[in-house]
């Protein structure tokens, strides 16, 4: 027992020691960072190569831990001063509104990632920023579906696609920005009128745009939203499928509605220099490329090379008159709407 | 030694709480505006519609497993049907899906748009959706049963070995008929396990989030998940775990006021036969018992198996001799430390408890009816108090003891069920012939224990395996496990590439079976 309860002693006094050796490392807030630890919603099959690559262009090697952004936020809170992530990455700009919100990111104040991030695509205090530009529209299906019947997100509330309509889940992020988008563009009344009419039109609700999209294949319904890249990979697999890609809201209106997926640097980052230098770098031009092709996704500079697959979906007018800060503050409303309509 | 048990309980209840406690206090000290706002949103919109959505499917499910968990350990028990050890092997298999992977499966195979409506469609004409609805709550209440009724059948065969013989010859020999011997005479005596089953049924579907929201089927547990990730709001996330949380409490003190009253000390006996099956009988049971082994375990594996080879390419290679090794060495580490603390607390239980110690024991077991995020969170936040750097430090220790918060009372629940059963009488013997009491523990005790320490491991590594949301945020870096894979992929909607993890993930729960069914065999072969 009396060894037992020294034992403790121990560990707790060596916990201590620990715990009081961590600070000197903030002090080197400047120095040259031989690897930066990169904590991001991003999957790892679609990071792990640039990642690399960056690392053989600069031998800064990168550590990174994925997971969800919720998660990550909270394990970075509660990391606080010793948390040894430097960059939060995340899939949505509503996650990275609420790191922004929650304190943990740093102001950036770079002339590199103004130029490269279009405007719409950062956070206006630039505390993050886009990295690859995420569509999402309308799909439909080909057999069932002539293109002139489509016309905006709006007019999917319409009494003529009753029983037509396939929806992902509003708990899904991508629907909560969409519905928040509308909002912003629409107000709130109206928002919230054609949110209504879609549930009404709804078939089924799905856990994911690639359900969504074999519902529409299959003649469960007939039109549908999605992210383009997830219509990418399907139709890699099976080209056949009656399945074409439709861009709303390109005369006298808003455009389509766009997302990011995007990065910061952490407040508490011991290599914040280093940090900043990985963002630009992804934000060039050459990491441009890969970062958005190996996920089908739109580069932040439509001029840089696309993936085969986007080029052939052609070119689309997006909303470059929301700026995505807003996807983040109007996110919670966005949710209640849902909610309020029914929109499981 | 009498104190050293309770400071043990006692320390073992701290830890289990005290995270959670901390957690909760936190969340009420850091209300915020917004908070309150999100809480009374929840409250006036969600709450009702959770209730009675929750509610139902549990019901439903605990029905349904309670219904097919009963009939397969009657039929292994109490007839003669042939092919036995196959049947007890099929009917055990589905524990190594997570609910995840099943719902994956069957959404995957039964909406519209899949495998099985489509071929209806062709060959037949025929629109299987319109008949049934996967996406209903009797769709989910279906497929969790297929994953939950083996706990059901586990502690069921349990308790129908344990039933003395005599009482069946007594019963018979005054001429009654085997299914009011059934009904009448072996229900009471095993009603106390179908509880507890249930209550794990229950609780299993009260945790699960993965598995409900691939149907996307709203319960407690999504708007836990929705009000934290969508709505940030943490603090109304925490508070409404709370609710399930109390309810499992509930159960707990329901079942052991049930489980006071029916205890028993009988050994184990062979199975008997009680009813005698014809041929025919036999054969229309077997095939039965075949075509729903085909749903529970041939089907899925087939499916997933067929998904994975469409994938391999693109998504097999090395790394994944480094995600199996890392899958094992976190989960059978974690089972065999929580197997051992469950153990010591169940022996000391055994030598120095009063009932008011033992009712004070549910506290341990309360970590089996909180989400596992939420779990995570918590021990996050005690571990950050001491100001360490949490992932270089301590990251596999917070991983070990979430386990422990979340699985102990899976280990505690097969170890004192079983421990009770070993008579007193032996104890007194040993102490009579001078043997102290850790003396009687190894010799006595530990030998009639030790399938159901190993039983009570295999249990803890299956689940563990399985475990997704505490893992994924707590693992070290690099670290990944074959249930974090299938997040990574299902999330990103690359269901295929997903399927070569679950399969890995089916193939090691498999193994575990296996093996654990050989050694039980070559044990019982000694005796």
């Amino acid at each position: 027992m009396m060894r037992s309860m020294l034992l403790l002693c121990f560990l707790f006094l060596h916990i201590k020691a620990t715990a009081t050796a961590t600070p000197t490392a903030t002090a080197t807030a400047t120095a040259t960072a031989k690897e930066l630890v990169v904590y991001t919603s991003r999957k790892e099959h679609l990071i792990k190569d640039i990642f690399q690559q960056y690392t053989q262009e600069t031998g800064v090697s990168i550590k990174y831990k994925t997971g969800s952004s919720a998660a990550l936020i909270q394990t970075i809170k509660l990391e606080g001063q010793n948390s040894p992530a430097d960059i939060f990455m995340a899939v949505d700009a509503g996650s990275l509104w609420h790191a922004t919100n929650e304190n943990l990111l740093e102001k950036v104040n770079s002339g590199v990632l103004k130029i490269n991030v279009p405007n719409h695509l950062r956070d206006t205090q630039g505390t993050w920023y886009g990295l690859s530009i995420r569509a999402r529209t309308i799909v439909y299906n080909t057999k069932k579906v002539k293109e002139s019947e489509l016309s905006t997100y709006e007019n999917l509330a319409h009494k003529n696609w009753k029983n037509r309509l396939c929806l992902r889940t509003s708990k899904k992020v991508y629907n909560q920005s969409l519905v928040a988008m509308l909002i912003y563009e629409l107000g709130l009344v109206k928002a919230k009128e054609v949110v209504a009419g879609w549930v009404d039109n709804t078939v089924e609700i799905f856990s994911n745009d690639t359900a969504v999209l074999k519902a529409i294949a299959s003649g469960q319904c007939d039109v549908g939203i999605v992210n383009t890249y997830y219509y990418g990979r399907l139709l890699k697999k099976d080209a056949k499928l009656p399945l074409k890609l439709f861009w709303p809201n390109q005369k006298d209106s808003y455009g389509v509605h766009i997302n990011i997926s995007g990065a910061g640097l952490l407040k508490n980052s011991k290599f914040k220099i280093a940090g900043l230098k990985f963002l630009e770098w992804l934000s060039s031009k050459k990491a441009q490329a890969s970062f958005a092709q190996i996920n089908m996704e739109y580069p932040l500079d439509f001029t840089v090379a696309q993936s085969d697959e986007t080029a052939r979906w052609g070119k689309f007018k997006a909303n470059t008159h929301f700026n995505l800060t807003h996807a983040g503050k109007l996110q919670k409303e966005a949710i209640k709407l849902m909610q309020e309509v029914k929109y499981k | 030694m009498k104190s050293f048990y309770r400071f043990y309980q006692y320390v073992l209840i701290f830890l289990v709480i005290a995270p959670i406690v901390f957690l909760c206090a936190q969340s009420i000290l850091t209300n915020s505006l917004s908070d309150s706002e999100t809480w009374r949103f929840i409250l006036d919109h969600m709450l009702v519609g959770l209730v009675k959505n929750t509610a139902l499917l549990m019901l439903a499910t605990v029905f349904l497993s309670i219904i097919l968990g009963v009939s397969q350990a009657s039929l292994i028990c109490l007839t003669n049907i042939p092919a036995k050890k196959i049947l007890h092997i099929l009917f055990i298999l589905p524990l190594i899906f997570p609910l995840y992977v099943l719902a994956f499966v069957y959404v995957g195979s039964f909406t519209y748009s899949g495998s099985i409506p489509v071929f209806f469609r062709s060959f037949f004409n025929f629109d299987l959706t319109a008949l049934f609805a996967i996406k209903s709550t009797m769709g989910v209440a279906m497929v969790f049963s297929l994953a939950l009724a083996p706990y059901v059948y586990l502690f069921l065969r349990a308790a129908f070995l344990r039933i003395d013989e005599k009482l069946i010859f007594s019963a018979r020999s005054l001429g009654q008929r085997p299914f009011k011997i059934l009904f009448g005479l072996l229900m009471p005596q095993i009603r106390p396990w179908i509880y507890a089953s249930a209550i794990l049924v229950a609780l299993e579907v009260l945790c699960d989030f993965g598995g409900v929201s691939v149907f996307n089927y709203d319960t407690f547990s999504t708007a836990i998940y929705h009000s934290w990730i969508g709505l940030f709001s943490l603090n109304t996330a925490v508070k409404l775990s709370l609710i399930p949380g109390l309810f499992a409490l509930l159960l707990y003190f329901a079942n052991n006021f049930f489980y006071r009253t029916y205890k028993n000390e009988t050994k184990l006996s062979r199975s008997f036969v009680l009813f005698e099956l014809t041929f025919i009988k036999k054969t229309i049971l077997l095939m039965g018992s075949l075509s729903y082994c085909f749903f529970s375990v041939f089907f899925p594996v087939g499916q997933i198996f067929i998904w994975a080879s469409s994938a391999l390419s693109l998504e097999l290679n090395l790394d994944y001799l480094l995600i199996i090794a890392h899958t094992l060495l976190i989960s059978l580490g974690a089972a065999v430390f929580i197997a051992l603390l469950s153990l010591l607390l169940v022996n000391l239980q055994r030598n120095y408890s009063s009932q008011q110690d033992r009712s004070i024991t549910i506290f341990v077991k309360i970590g089996y009816a909180l989400p596992g995020s939420i779990i995570a969170i918590a021990l996050m936040s005690v571990f950050s108090l001491l100001n360490i750097n949490f992932f270089a430090t301590f990251a596999f220790i917070a991983l070990l003891f979430a386990y422990l918060v979340r699985f102990f009372s899976v280990a505690f629940e097969i170890q004192s069920k079983a421990y009770d059963l070993i008579s007193k009488k032996y104890d007194w013997t040993s102490y009579s012939l001078g043997k102290a009491k850790f003396k009687t523990f190894y010799k006595v005790h530990l030998p009639i224990l030790l399938p159901t320490l190993i039983s009570s491991m295999i249990m803890l590594l299956l689940e563990i395996m399985k475990e997704m949301p505490m893992t994924l945020m707590l693992r070290p870096f690099g670290v990944n496990t074959l249930a974090t894979k299938i997040y990574e992929l299902t999330s990103e909607g690359e269901w295929e590439r997903a399927s070569i993890s679950a399969a890995l993930l089916i193939l090691l729960g498999a193994l575990t079976i296996f093996l654990s069914e050989y050694y039980q065999t070559k044990k019982n072969e000694g005796l």
